[in-house]
């Protein structure tokens, strides 16, 4: 019987398809992620182990000195939004074309309805050196829970989101709160946070009185 | 297979003709694979990363009509009032006659109380899940007191807790100094 030559193979591998194959991944990841938006107001987020993980939100956002800021992720909402709160507003009537792009255009947004006109004729870069003021929601003058319950209109479905800083005031939070919950009658909404760097040692925490009896 | 050749000076020595080497067209790709699987590393992470967690909050709605009202035992009741400087105040009960002051930490503060209290509730009523916790916020506390109050209840597994409105006896108890800064036992 003849002996069975093994034919001795070259080990290394052709990497082209492989190359191929983590590119297009590569290519895809890039495409499909989104650049986080610039923000208005540095926000400080407090620490929780809360893993809830959210998307397709409007975000209200309080800075340090309590001032409110209102977000929506979607482009197409911002345009029916702004539809809708001219109906509720009708000085908004006046507003150009131009001045409508650069409100659609806005990732996040703080001010009166009766500052809009003057601050969205501003250029990017005056705008960008704007304070701005943050959304009236004093009880008398609540335009705050008009944005929420125009958007509820928009999408219904859309979920709430409060996004405050460690160290704002509890006043205006409570006043975000009653906006929700008595202008817009939201009853359940979502508080962003971050994951607490001690979360390891709160988790092993449970002693006693996880015992049921 | 995929080698990249080098040009050796085999031929030099004939002289004249200087005959360019046929080189292999194929070049080495594991390299380039590492880089780009990197960068897919680098870009999932970055992604899942850049959403940001939440914790959920119920406000309860306003009862107007008095059906709505549900009576609760007194004693399954934990009142939390957040502070300025990250003080907590705490009481049993209804009434804000025995207030104590303690802080946010992992031991020997109001985790403690909240341990305690269920504790109590197990061996009284048969089961730690029938407390109730109350969460005021006086108008000094920052949210972060809030959050972590709220945080506070997930870690401990409360199951029934709200926010409210901080009481003007609960003002004035805070006010007088309550009553001492002992955690039970």
């Amino acid at each position: 019987m003849p002996k069975v030559k093994i034919p001795r193979k070259s080990t290394s591998i052709d990497m082209t398809a492989m190359c191929d194959v983590s590119f297009l991944l590569l290519t895809f990841f890039m495409l499909t992620s989104k650049f986080r938006p610039a923000e208005a107001v540095p926000i400080d987020i407090p620490n929780s182990r809360s893993q809830i993980k959210l998307e397709g939100v409007m975000t209200i956002s309080v800075a340090k000195d309590g001032a409110a800021f209102f977000s929506i992720t979607k482009r197409e909402d911002r345009i029916a939004l702004l539809d809708r709160m001219t109906i509720k507003y009708p000085q908004l009537k006046n507003l150009t074309n131009n001045q409508k792009t650069a409100f659609v255009g806005l990732d996040m947004f703080g001010f009166s309805i009766a500052d809009m006109p003057q601050i969205l004729a501003l250029n990017p870069d005056q705008y960008k050196a704007y304070k701005q003021k943050g959304i009236p929601m004093d009880s008398s003058n609540c335009e705050l829970g008009d944005w929420i319950l125009q958007t509820r209109y928009v999408d219904q479905k859309m979920k709430v989101a409060i996004k405050g800083d460690k160290t704002s005031s509890i006043k205006a939070i409570k006043q975000v709160i009653y906006a929700l919950t008595e202008k817009a009658d939201i009853h359940k909404f979502n508080l962003i946070t971050t994951l607490s760097g001690n979360s390891a040692t709160t988790t092993t925490e449970p002693t006693e009185s996880t015992e049921t009896k | 297979m995929a080698e990249l050749n080098t040009a050796e000076g085999g031929n030099k020595k004939h002289g004249g003709k200087v005959r360019s080497k046929k080189m292999s067209t194929k070049v080495d790709l594991t390299p380039m694979v590492d880089l780009a699987f990197l960068l897919i590393t680098f870009f999932m992470l970055t992604t899942t990363l850049n959403k940001p967690n939440a914790m959920e909050l119920n406000m309860p709605k306003k009862a107007d009509v008095p059906e709505d009202k549900i009576p609760i035992n007194e004693e399954l009741l934990l009142n939390i009032i957040l502070d300025k400087d990250n003080t907590v105040w705490w009481y049993e009960g209804q009434t804000a006659n025995n207030l104590k002051k303690t802080i946010f930490a992992n031991e020997k503060g109001i985790r403690d109380i909240i341990y305690w209290k269920q504790r109590k509730l197990a061996k009284d009523y048969g089961n730690k899940d029938t407390m109730i916790v109350l969460i005021k916020a006086t108008d000094d506390a920052n949210y972060e007191n809030m959050v972590d109050a709220l945080d506070e209840m997930d870690i401990t597994g409360i199951k029934r807790y709200a926010m409210q409105d901080v009481q003007a006896p609960e003002l004035e108890a805070i006010k007088n100094g309550g009553t001492g800064t002992t955690v039970p036992e």
